[in-house]
């Protein structure tokens, strides 16, 4: 069969240039691992942000399993100015599934580098490739008896710790900031040097996996949501199975609760009474487990207020409903469940729902099995919601404060229901901070509504920045455009690390708005 | 003969993974490639539908295949059962043809899998069907243009037009296997789906 895709190349990059390039990829890594036909390469095509699919076609994906083929295909592309975008599984969808920055690029997929390299059931450790996944990671310490668990962000079972860790993504049991809980990184540089951070650089050192920081500067961050290297291993803590986990919901029936809502839940996550990730979900997140718009209209715009009421009351759900856990041994539980129904109580808002007064409900077993670090696949409903295979997540960062929560929901709200889109959002407290992840669902095959997600998303981030709030992860459409929110500041020296490290500019062009 | 197999092909979906022995003289006729040979498939093929399509005439179009043609009908859905099923057909041996017609929310991360296991999609497209007009949207490149096709721009057949496609997919039989499936009775499919031919 011909090679269908020889007419798309990476930017700047002569075709006989990308064909020598695309020989000694196969001379390095076989034959079946230089994947350039149009059916090898279409799973990378389906996107999910406002653009033609087109925009983002790679020229060829590239399937490396040592560090040894990272080392090469650096080489080569090094030699040949070819830029590559990695992905270690490729499945974080809303952000931009494993499609490159800029039409072209060659894929880099790490999912063949999967070997699960140890997992210390006393230190409560594992040190793994970008292309183990969670459910692998699960299978492996349950095979081997282990009393241990993961974090897994909400796709849970198809995507991996170390993708999710690099770009910085949250899950839902007390250790949902997944970089605070990775340790110790390995990282092919594009001179092609493997770089071992913190103690990874001692000789004979066992301090790998269970001290961050090593000595000098903490380089670990430089390799997240960047550009500056491909990490083909990392360190990451699991938590130990608790005795006893006690997962619970409050529901709460106006908007305007959330206010007392997160005043009441910050200082239970403050003082650590409440561990994990707490969860605020308004309505349309919530009833997405079970209902789609289409049952309830057919109308296009915004859906109106009238029918998100009825779907509350025909499907009992709150405006909010407060997912969190308790986690310990029971005397520690019962202590902390106290505390909690007591303030709950006072407050004079807000039912709480248990596990048991819950019964199969699939949203509270949703939510149970995420803060468990349960494989659950169910906020895939989310994309039934209004069909057509458009989402993009936009997650501004707030305070954990009150006021600041009614504040971003009725911004966003109003956005997005001048263009026509609903507000389907949830809050992640953590401590201080709260994660706001709307996800901007809309029909890409309706061409009308794709132009209008796209300027909404846009206008969501010029407005948000008027009041202060940037996003801490953005799709590939909006890179650029989230890095100037930031200031000229961080792209000068973002841009000075990139002309240090990769002088190139091979490794994923455009990534959070860095080029060389 | 079309409404008994169509009330096979429901208890079959009700139950799970079953094989479907199927065959009619429409698709004998609507199966003949240029040289009069009726195109078989030479390897184990599964269906994948749900919602709305598992209730349409998608399932219509692989039952009006040629005699000794057999599909198993697995029913999408969001359990981790479900995912580790696909995960071993995906990775199974003989390689298997996976087709489908499914929700965006299945859709979504059944593409994902099948690229994660390395299997090959020589048909992806995205549907729509709204007010009695279906639109399709193929993202292979050099994919046929179903739009100008009769039967995918009728809003009752072009499920079952699909159907047929899929599972006798091999390129230039495709156009021929459009033409001979039959209008039916059934209320058009409405909302957006995804279809798909992984090949593991």
């Amino acid at each position: 069969m011909a090679e269908q895709n020889s007419t798309i190349l990476p930017r700047g990059v002569p075709q006989q240039a990308f064909q020598d390039a695309v020989e000694k990829f196969r001379a390095l890594l076989g034959e079946d691992s230089v994947l350039l036909r149009d059916e090898q390469l279409v799973s990378y095509r389906k996107i999910m942000m406002p653009k033609p699919e087109e925009e983002f076609a790679p020229s060829a994906a590239l399937t490396a399993t040592t560090v040894e083929h990272i080392q090469g295909i650096v080489a080569i592309c090094n030699e040949y100015k070819i830029p590559i975008w990695t992905v270690s599984t490729g499945h974080n969808f809303g952000y931009g599934t494993a499609a490159p920055h800029d039409k072209g690029q060659v894929i880099l997929d790490l999912k063949r580098m999967n070997k699960i390299i140890e997992v210390d059931p006393v230190m409560c450790t594992a040190l793994i490739e970008p292309g183990v996944t969670y459910q692998q990671l699960v299978d492996y310490i349950q095979e081997k008896g282990y009393k241990l668990w993961v974090d897994p962000p909400a796709p849970s079972a198809i995507v991996g710790p170390v993708g999710n860790t690099l770009d910085r993504g949250v899950g839902y049991t007390p250790y949902s900031e997944h970089f605070l809980f990775s340790c110790g990184m390995e990282v092919v540089l594009a001179n092609g040097d493997v770089l071992r951070t913190a103690m990874g650089g001692v000789k004979g050192a066992n301090t790998w996996q269970v001290f961050k920081w090593g000595y000098g500067p903490y380089l670990d961050g430089l390799f997240t949501q960047s550009n500056f290297g491909v990490v083909t291993k990392m360190g990451l803590w699991l938590m130990p199975e608790p005795p006893v986990y006690k997962p619970f919901a409050i529901k709460y029936k106006k908007d305007e609760d959330i206010e007392a809502l997160v005043e009441m839940f910050r200082p239970l996550s403050i003082n650590g009474i409440i561990p994990n990730g707490v969860v605020l979900v308004g309505t349309l997140y919530e009833a997405s487990a079970t209902v789609r718009r289409s049952d309830y209209t057919t109308e296009a715009g915004a859906t109106p207020k009238a029918i998100i009421q009825r779907i509350r009351d025909e499907h009992k759900i709150g405006a909010w409903t407060a997912y969190a856990a308790l986690y310990g041994t029971k005397e520690q539980v019962d202590v902390n469940w106290k505390i909690v129904t007591d303030q709950v109580k006072a407050s004079g808002i807000g039912e709480i729902v248990t596990e048991e007064q819950a019964g199969q409900e699939v949203a509270f077993k949703y939510r149970a099995d995420l803060m468990r670090g349960n494989m659950t696949m169910t906020e895939f409903g989310l994309y039934n919601w209004r069909g057509g295979g458009g989402s993009m997540w936009f997650a501004p960062v707030a305070q954990a404060r009150g006021s600041e929560t009614l504040k971003q929901v009725q911004l966003a709200t109003e956005i997005l229901n001048q263009y026509g889109l609903d507000y389907v959002g949830e809050f992640i407290v953590g401590q201080r901070a709260m994660h706001h992840i709307i996800d901007v669902l809309y029909d890409r095959t309706d061409l009308d509504e794709r132009k209008r997600a796209h300027d909404c998303f846009a206008t969501l981030l010029d407005e948000f920045a008027k009041q202060g709030y940037a996003v801490y992860r953005v799709n590939n459409v909006y890179m650029d455009r989230v890095a100037e929110i930031y200031g000229p500041e961080q792209r000068r020296i973002n841009q000075m690390l990139k002309r240090a490290l990769d002088p190139n500019g091979i490794f994923a062009p455009g990534k959070s708005g860095i080029t060389v | 003969m079309e409404l008994d197999r169509r009330l096979i092909l429901n208890g079959i979906v009700a139950t799970g993974l079953v094989g479907l022995p199927a065959g009619t003289s429409l698709a004998s006729r609507a199966l003949a490639s240029d040289d009069g040979e009726v195109g078989l498939p030479k390897h184990r093929t599964i269906a994948l539908v749900n919602d709305a399509a598992e209730q349409s005439t998608f399932l219509q179009g692989i039952a009006a295949t040629p005699q000794g043609t057999t599909v198993e009908i697995i029913r999408a859905d969001f359990s981790v059962d479900f995912v580790q099923n696909l995960k071993r057909l995906l990775c199974s041996s003989p390689p298997v043809h996976i087709i489908g017609l499914v929700d965006d929310g299945t859709g979504a991360f059944i593409i994902q899998m099948a690229r994660a296991t390395g299997a090959r999609l020589p048909w992806l497209a995205q549907h729509a069907a709204r007010g009695g007009k279906p639109s399709h949207h193929a993202m292979n490149a050099g994919s046929s243009d179903l739009a100008s096709q009769s039967a995918f721009a009728d809003a009752q057949s072009w499920p079952a037009a699909l159907g047929l496609m899929l599972t006798l997919f091999d390129g230039g039989h495709a156009t021929a296997a459009l033409s001979g499936v039959s209008r039916t009775r059934r209320p058009p499919l409405t909302g957006t789906f995804v279809s798909f031919l992984i090949q593991s």
